[in-house]
């Protein structure tokens, strides 16, 4: 990309003094700067005519421990004029384990600091309000720095039986009545809703304002989502998302694991749409590895994601309308998803957590009457749409619950990091299948639907996505015929560093069985280095950020989750407006606590 | 286990031994039948998903699945008009003291499902944040594997609760520790 190269060129003219490195690996531009310019260069980045990255796509950071510095930060902005990313990396001492925080110049910087912190123990300086975000306050230690332990739970036997029940988090429950258990003091206490734990905008005021919890059980979170909510009367006067409800450590469990063995991890995040995650820790590993994917490969998974894109808005629609009452379209919904889980069943055996993709292509070719059942699932879909739209379009209850509920703005959209279709609803022309092709999109013809002003409310998200569900029946209608036209074709890469050899070989050649034995117990290893791939998720830029020591374990995997960062949206979107109007903009936003959490 | 008749020569409280011999037993035992006829018949679950299971917990009661041939549509979303908890998901350690909570609030006679292989025993998430199966803070009767559980899979798995709460302890004792697989 040559205009990457004017600004690193222009960032070296202007900041020669702090920047320490330029670097190129796989296509990807990482600049190393020291801690003090950080701000300037984030400012400049973001501000410069030449530049203009305008989101800040991701916060993260690596343990290198035992080198020193010990932790590497990582800071992804993206530029939508010039379709690139550029990668910033601050190094810090484990001693000094501190860095100014980005939230003055983007704010959705927030949630990123506060993970980097509660993870790896990292400090930023000037962030608002720098607790855990993910993990119970009272955890010991960070546990995703490379000395602290996994957390293994061993095998029960008669002789560890003790020992291991001993070492419980919660003691030996079950064997106690229950009025012990519930009791203060005993290992299990109630979350805390004091006050002091969270930041009140204000103090002070005309009327008192009262704290209400909701979540993280509650039939309109979504999931396991608590928000702490600070209400005078009936209106909002802050809304506080607390997560990490379903923190699951898959990060952490990745790098305990070979590539492939970490493959199914990744499925259960955002498990609406988990093919999508799939796809994208994949297309990461293959740019690690540099692999060709066959283009039979590569017309299926765009065929299956986008039927897993169907499915997910299907749910995202439904049940935003059952939340605000229109309980039947949550069950048609479900309907159409059975249909297209009837497909992954068809395809992989499983409904929802398929793990079909695998480096270098497919797991196996399509079975026979797969064409068939995507052409009806097709044709069906678009006058089922046309169903809900009759039920919902000129509905007064659905109108009054969603029009002009939660002006989103294109200004915070973009100081809030968000991506997918919020982001688009506000006119931001952004789609990672347009913009950034991978898999074959760019020999696809589709529209991406935006929103014609600057703001949006629920119903025109309610509208996007309906449009989104369109645009991709015209795209799996247009790779039935390439399926077709690729019959017979290998679905896997020739590249036998990731893919085994194949099954007649194992029968007549020794050395072929010796190396599929190798694949599957040890894994490849791929060289040094950092990459991250990007698809265009149902909520946005769903990415994979692998970091390889050489080894056949991933040093680390970090999941840019759109959700994660789309849920800032809440305060400000709630803000001022009623409190039955916070299911709706939850739906709106759509998140999935499994992709927020991790 | 066979609801038991009692045998009048057995009935030593208060008044003597009515004439027609036989006849308090059978009312006592067709009551506890009765009873735990009309508890499997309308379970009411708690409307309460953690992860992924819960979307399938969801497509059991749509539909395709119906689950409402069992009575069991009304999934209540307060744990105190609840009787049965499905734990549909991974119970992280920041969510297990809410999910005792949630058990603690329901009434009883409550009856606990652990859906899919991470309420089970962590499933493939073992690790610092995951509970290795969530009878560490709750009594379980029933274990449902799968990642996720199929619907089917599910409602068999509530098939052989309404088994083992027809084949149970006689009334009137209280039920503290569940059915127990485990000890």
């Amino acid at each position: 990309m040559p205009q990457i190269e004017t600004v690193s060129s222009k960032l070296r003219e202007r900041f020669s003094q702090v920047i320490q490195d330029v670097s190129e690996f796989r296509g990807e531009t990482t600049v190393t700067i020291s801690r003090d310019a950080l701000l300037d260069i984030a400012r400049f980045l973001r501000d410069d005519p030449s530049a203009h990255f305008q989101l800040l796509a991701d916060i993260t950071a690596l343990d290198w421990f035992p080198r020193e510095p010990r932790f590497d930060l990582l800071y992804t902005l993206l530029s939508f004029d010039q379709r690139a990313r550029v990668r910033v990396r601050v190094q810090l001492a484990s001693a000094d384990a501190n860095a100014p925080s980005l939230t003055g110049i983007f704010p959705g910087a927030n949630f990123y600091e506060r993970e980097v912190y509660d993870l790896y123990g990292i400090t930023f300086s000037g962030h608002p309000f720098l607790h855990r975000i993910l993990l119970p306050d009272a955890t010991a230690g960070h546990p995703l720095r490379k000395d602290h332990p996994l957390g293994y739970e061993q095998v029960e036997f008669t002789h560890t039986f003790a020992e291991i029940q001993s070492a419980k988090p919660f003691g030996v429950a079950p064997r106690k009545p229950a009025q012990v258990i519930g009791s203060a003091g005993g290992a299990l206490q109630e979350i805390s809703v004091a006050a002091e734990h969270y930041p009140w905008s204000s103090d002070g005021g005309e009327t008192e304002t009262m704290l209400i919890n909701m979540g993280p059980h509650h039939p309109s979170t979504h999931g396991v989502l608590r928000v702490a909510l600070e209400v005078d009367g009936e209106k909002v006067v802050n809304a506080m998302p607390d997560i990490g409800y379903l923190h699951t450590g898959v990060e952490k469990t990745a790098e305990y694991k070979t590539y492939l063995k970490a493959l199914p991890l990744f499925d259960r995040l955002d498990y609406l749409s988990p093919l999508f995650n799939n796809l994208a820790y994949v297309l990461a590993v293959e740019k690690l590895m540099e692999v060709d994917v066959p283009e039979r490969a590569q017309i299926i998974r765009v065929m299956l994601t986008e039927i897993n894109r169907i499915a997910s808005h299907l749910i995202a629609v439904g049940s935003t309308a059952m939340d605000v009452g229109a309980v039947t379209v949550m069950t048609y919904a479900f309907r159409e998803r059975e249909a297209a889980l009837d497909i992954f069943e068809m395809v992989s055996g499983a409904r929802m957590m398929t793990s079909y993709f695998r480096f270098g292509g497919l797991a196996l070719d399509a079975p026979l009457g797969f064409s068939d059942a995507v052409r009806a699932f097709i044709a069906m879909i678009p006058p089922r749409l046309k169903e809900y739209e009759d039920l919902l379009n000129k509905n007064p209850i659905w109108i009054a619950r969603t029009r002009g509920v939660a002006e989103l703005t294109r200004a915070d959209a973009l100081a809030y990091s968000v991506t997918g279709p919020l982001l688009r609803a506000t006119g931001v022309d952004w789609d990672l299948r347009k913009r950034a092709p991978y898999s074959g999109y760019e020999q696809y013809e589709f529209d991406v639907p935006l929103g014609a002003r600057d703001r949006a409310d629920v119903f025109d998200l309610y509208l996007l996505r309906m449009e989104e569900m369109r645009q991709s029946v015209r795209i799996i209608a247009q790779a039935l015929p390439k399926l077709e036209k690729t019959k017979g074709q290998p679905v896997v890469t020739r590249n036998r560093k990731v893919a085994p050899p194949p099954k007649e070989e194992l029968q007549s050649s020794m050395e072929s069985l010796i190396h599929h034995f190798k694949l599957w117990t040890e894994g490849f290893k791929p060289p040094r280095g950092v990459v991250y791939a990007a698809v265009e998720s149902p909520r946005g830029e769903l990415g994979y950020l692998v970091s390889s020591n050489g080894t056949n374990m991933p040093h680390r995997v970090h999941v840019r989750a759109p959700s994660f960062a789309n849920l800032q949206l809440l305060p400000v979107l709630t803000r001022g407006r009623y409190l039955s109007d916070i299911v709706a903009i939850i739906g709106m936003i759509d998140i999935v606590l499994g992709d927020v959490d991790r | 286990m066979k609801p038991q008749m009692i045998k009048p020569e057995e009935i030593s409280v208060g008044a003597p031994a009515p004439e027609k011999p036989g006849t308090p037993g059978m009312v006592f035992a067709k009551l506890d039948e009765l009873v735990r006829w009309a508890r499997t018949g309308s379970m009411w679950p708690l409307l309460f998903g953690l992860a992924c299971c819960a979307i399938e917990m969801m497509a059991m009661y749509m539909p395709r699945f119906d689950l409402s041939r069992f009575g069991m549509e009304v999934y209540r979303a307060s744990p105190r008009q609840a009787d049965l908890m499905i734990v549909a998901g991974r119970v992280s350690r920041k969510m297990a003291p809410v999910v005792r909570q949630l058990f603690d609030q329901m009434p009883e006679p409550k009856w606990v499902i652990a859906m899919g292989d991470c309420a089970a025993c962590g499933g493939i998430y073992n690790n610092y944040a995951i509970l290795q199966g969530v009878d560490e803070i709750i009594p379980v009767d029933v274990y449902v594997a799968g990642c996720p559980p199929r619907p089917e899979a599910l409602i068999d798995g509530i098939l052989a609760l309404h088994k083992r709460i027809k084949n149970a302890e006689p009334l009137g004792q209280i039920k503290i520790e569940g059915l127990g697989l485990r000890g």
